[in-house]
């Protein structure tokens, strides 16, 4: 006996012994969810896609991928994502921040090395991503797409993104959901439909609401064929994205705090009335006094003239794209200097040539209207949906709200400021990895709010998951 | 007689806190092995646990020993996130060393009457190194707090039953303190580090010894807060892998702080019964840790944007009780054991993640071997500290969650009476 303790005391000094002292941890998946093959189906937002581009570090940064992170915890099953191979992690590109200019306004390039690009172009004319070899992956997340392209196996030739997964092999969406077979999903698709529309001053369509309704229906009902229980996330307000609302109040903000004004008379109002008809846009009806700069309302290809009109900095909002540095097409500043009025072409100091504002580059009023009313829409059509095949819905928009508010979400201090803000990446229309982990979070209350589990959240400020880098 | 010179073990050591906050009792592996119970029951440790008894020693002495702490902590976050984490704690190296020498008239026994003596010994101090990576780093990453006493001590016997004592503590003391601060541009942590090394301070120990013809004693002892106080501590940051964004907003410039630290105030009672086999004793400790109000550095340049950083303790006054007991197998062997239990003078809300405290049971065994006039003496030390919960105060600058600490701490020791 007395030996004995002698060599516990003995064991112990040399550690042998030392057990580490347990507390019972009270996690669990609930009975009610199967989380042996988790599959996340969705747009850029479920691939990852962050700064303008798919690259190594977002798709580890996906907020699917951080779910199944948690499942693990409670035994969940591997999760396998497209990652690009090693010499290629930076994908498709992306945006970086390399430094500030004078006014401290971050300066925006684009990377261009170790990129996954072939060379080779597909039928649309996207360039082509290095095809993936691995398994099909978990994360079926495919920059681009919309509802109304789920059930054409065309489509997976055309979007760079897919057609890696699908090199040569025409495989619908939808089929591939099939071949996935979840035990359980995430679903958060529709985006695109309308965003699309939004992005592009409204030049592309949006879903008409019946292929919606058809699509999605037919999604749901691949991803429950078997049984699978899952969350879905609807369609946010296209408009709690700072590609959306930044612009103005940044064009505000440059031209030394309200929306830059053109102050002319009534002679030169006048005449460049004229100059804008000769060139064959519609009357911009300039007036003596102060006026705002010119829009293009609607441009279509076979129109004799184009339809313009003087732009409300409080109902017409121009697009991230105009201002974007980084974007060839992009203006930035150059609205307080003359653009959207006239512009002088050949620098003899007499503004010469109309320049408008294209469509593209502006969501006027009614444009905002027609999207917010199809997001509506199809935010019902999910819901019915998904009432139907008794999956919960995650209503996304009151959360982005809660970032914009600046008042913190999931125990993160966020906010919607571009850069700085800390939740949307440099293409302002994609989280960062902060923001995703926000969205993870966002996720997984819901999963154990409806599925009776206790699956562990994420702890932001534990992992530190980063807000737009900066040098 | 000869007096034999022992090569002792000196030198920088630190501890895992294990007693109630940062105390560290493992002052003698035979008092240890005995549920740390000593009060009352005279040796050359009673430098340390009442210098009223060390008159009572029939010779000189000279005694050192070392306990290794090997101590666990784990932690659970609260809900909704569950993290676990676990400390990757250095072994830490509490030690001791007592001479005692007899001077002056002796009485019938032919003991010398007054004795004097010197004590180095580490009643203070904390060593904790979290994982790497664990939830709670900007909190603390690591934290070593040390504390070393040295006592000169002189104790008189006033008549065969009662002695009294008294020592001057001289005490030194250093703290290295870690933290990581997240940088949100890139998602890495930089590092800040406090060093520091105490201005020399001082205290005092005072006991006295009554014993009764019939084997009773009792005795009592107060110890004296130390301020322990760092004047000119370096603040370092490791910015590696951080942004000069981030460097240039979180405005973290290497500068110097001050802090002190309140090593509180003890008083001890403790009765012991004793006859030719067999000894058993016990303590009742009331440590004054309300002292320890808060936590305050002060910052040459502002760190961070601040000059000082204050996080309450409120720490409350705390006993221990013990019990122990020695018998003697044989004339040379002696098995001994022990258990005291120890309140948390940490209040809930203010665990910390370097001093997780909750209270403790303690639980100890130990042998002595006498070869003539050398002993030699092993013990073990199991600390159980009870799983606590809180929900961190606004005011503490600390975490909420669940802790449990373990500690195993086997001890080894020598003394040679003459």
């Amino acid at each position: 006996m007395k030996k004995n303790i002698l060599y516990i005391a003995m064991a112990a000094a040399l550690g042998f012994t030392a057990c580490q002292p347990e507390i019972e941890s009270p996690i669990s998946k609930g009975s009610e969810i199967d989380l042996t093959k988790y599959v996340a189906v969705g747009n850029s937002l479920t691939a990852g896609y962050m700064d303008g581009g798919v690259y190594n570090e977002g798709i580890e940064a996906s907020y699917p991928n951080l779910i199944a992170k948690q499942f693990k915890l409670v035994g969940g099953g591997d999760f396998v994502q497209a990652y690009f191979p090693e010499g290629q992690e930076n994908g498709s590109g992306y945006f970086k921040v390399t430094g500030f200019d004078s006014n401290g306004v971050p300066i925006v390039e684009t990377e261009t090395n170790n990129l996954a690009v072939t060379g080779q172009t597909l039928p649309g004319g996207a360039a082509q991503l290095t095809a993936y070899s691995g398994p099909l992956p978990n994360n079926l997340g495919i920059p681009g797409i919309a509802v109304a392209n789920l059930q054409d196996p065309l489509y997976s030739q055309g979007n760079p993104y897919f057609e890696r997964l699908k090199s040569g092999n025409p495989t619908s969406y939808i089929d591939m959901v099939g071949e996935a077979a979840p035990t359980f999903f995430t679903c958060w698709m529709g985006n695109n439909d309308v965003l699309g529309f939004v992005t592009s001053g409204g030049t592309s369509p949006i879903t008409d609401a019946a292929t919606f309704q058809t699509n999605y229906q037919a999604l749901i009902d691949k991803l429950t064929e078997n049984g699978a229980k899952g969350v879905i996330a609807n369609i946010p307000n296209v408009t709690s994205i700072p590609y959306v609302y930044a612009p103005n109040a940044l064009v505000a903000q440059q031209a030394g705090g309200s929306f830059p004004v053109i102050p002319l008379d009534a002679t030169t109002a006048a005449q460049l009335n004229g100059a804008y008809q000769l060139a064959g846009y519609s009357d911009p009806g300039f007036q003596a006094g102060n006026n705002y700069p010119v829009i293009v309302v609607d441009d279509p290809a076979t129109a004799s003239v184009i339809e313009v009109r003087q732009m409300d900095p409080n109902q017409d909002l121009l697009l991230y794209h105009f201002l974007n540095p980084a974007n060839p097409t992009g203006h930035a500043g150059e609205i307080a200097t003359g653009r959207g009025w006239m512009t002088d072409t050949n620098s003899d100091n007499i503004p010469d040539t109309p320049t408008p504002i294209a469509d593209r580059d502006v969501l006027d009023y009614a444009e905002l209207v027609e999207a917010i009313t199809a997001v509506v829409t199809f935010n019902t059509i999910i819901q019915q949906v998904a009432d139907a095949a008794g999956i919960p819905v995650i209503d996304t928009d009151p959360y982005l709200l809660q970032v914009l508010s600046g008042q913190g979400i999931e125990g993160v201090q966020v906010d919607g400021t571009p850069f700085s803000g800390g939740f949307f990446s440099i293409d302002q229309v994609h989280p960062t990895p902060k923001g995703y982990a926000i969205m993870a979070n966002i996720f997984l209350r819901h999963i154990n709010k409806a599925y009776n589990a206790n699956i562990p959240l994420i702890d932001i400020n534990a992992l530190n998951p980063r807000g737009v880098k900066f040098p | 007689m000869k007096k034999l010179v022992l090569s002792l073990l000196v030198g920088a050591s630190s501890f895992a806190a294990y007693a109630g906050g940062f105390q560290v009792v493992l002052q003698g592996v035979r008092q240890t092995s005995m549920g740390n119970v000593a009060t009352a029951v005279p040796d050359a440790a009673s430098i340390f646990f009442n210098p009223g008894a060390v008159a009572m020693l029939e010779g000189n002495v000279v005694s050192a020993g070392v306990s290794p702490i090997i101590s666990r902590i784990s932690y659970l976050e609260n809900e909704p996130y569950y993290a676990e984490a676990k400390t990757d704690n250095p072994v830490s190296l509490p030690f001791y060393l007592y001479a005692a020498f007899g001077f002056g008239p002796e009485n019938e026994n032919g003991v010398k009457r007054l004795k004097a003596g010197i004590g180095v010994f580490t009643p203070y101090g904390s060593t904790v190194k979290w994982e790497d990576g664990w939830p709670k780093q900007t909190y603390l990453r690591e934290l070593s707090l040390r504390a070393i006493y040295i006592q000169p001590t002189v104790s008189f016997m006033i008549n065969d039953y009662i002695g009294i004592g008294a020592g001057l503590d001289v005490v030194l003391g250093s703290i290295n303190l870690k933290r990581g601060i997240a940088d949100p541009t890139t998602g890495n942590f930089a590092e800040v580090d406090f060093t520091g090394t105490a201005e020399t301070a001082l205290g005092y120990n005072v006991g006295l010894f009554v014993k009764s013809p019939d084997g009773f004693s009792f005795g009592v002892n107060y110890r004296s807060k130390v301020m322990s106080e760092v004047k000119e501590g370096d603040v370092t940051f490791d910015l590696t892998g951080t942004s000069q964004t981030f460097q240039q907003s979180a405005q973290l410039q290497n500068t110097k702080f001050s802090s002190s630290l309140p090593l509180p105030g003890v008083l001890t009672v403790g009765f012991a019964y004793s006859n030719d086999k067999l000894t058993v004793a016990t303590d009742l400790r009331y440590t004054q840790w309300s002292a320890y109000e808060q936590l305050k550095f002060e910052f040459q340049d502002p760190v961070g944007g601040a000059t000082e950083s204050v996080s309450k303790r409120k720490y409350k006054d705390a006993i221990t009780v013990g019990i122990g007991a020695e018998y003697g197998v044989t004339d040379a062997l002696k098995a001994r054991v022990g258990a005291y239990y120890d309140f948390t003078p940490v209040p809930e809300g203010y665990m910390t993640a370097e001093t997780p405290d909750a209270n403790a049971l303690g639980l100890t065994a130990g042998l002595g071997y006498s070869l003539g006039n050398l002993n030699i003496n092993a013990g073990f030390l199991f600390v159980n500290k009870e799983k606590r919960s809180q929900l961190a105060a606004t005011d503490a600058n600390t975490i909420s969650g669940t802790f449990k600490t373990q500690a195993y701490i086997p001890s080894f020791g020598v003394s040679y009476n003459f």
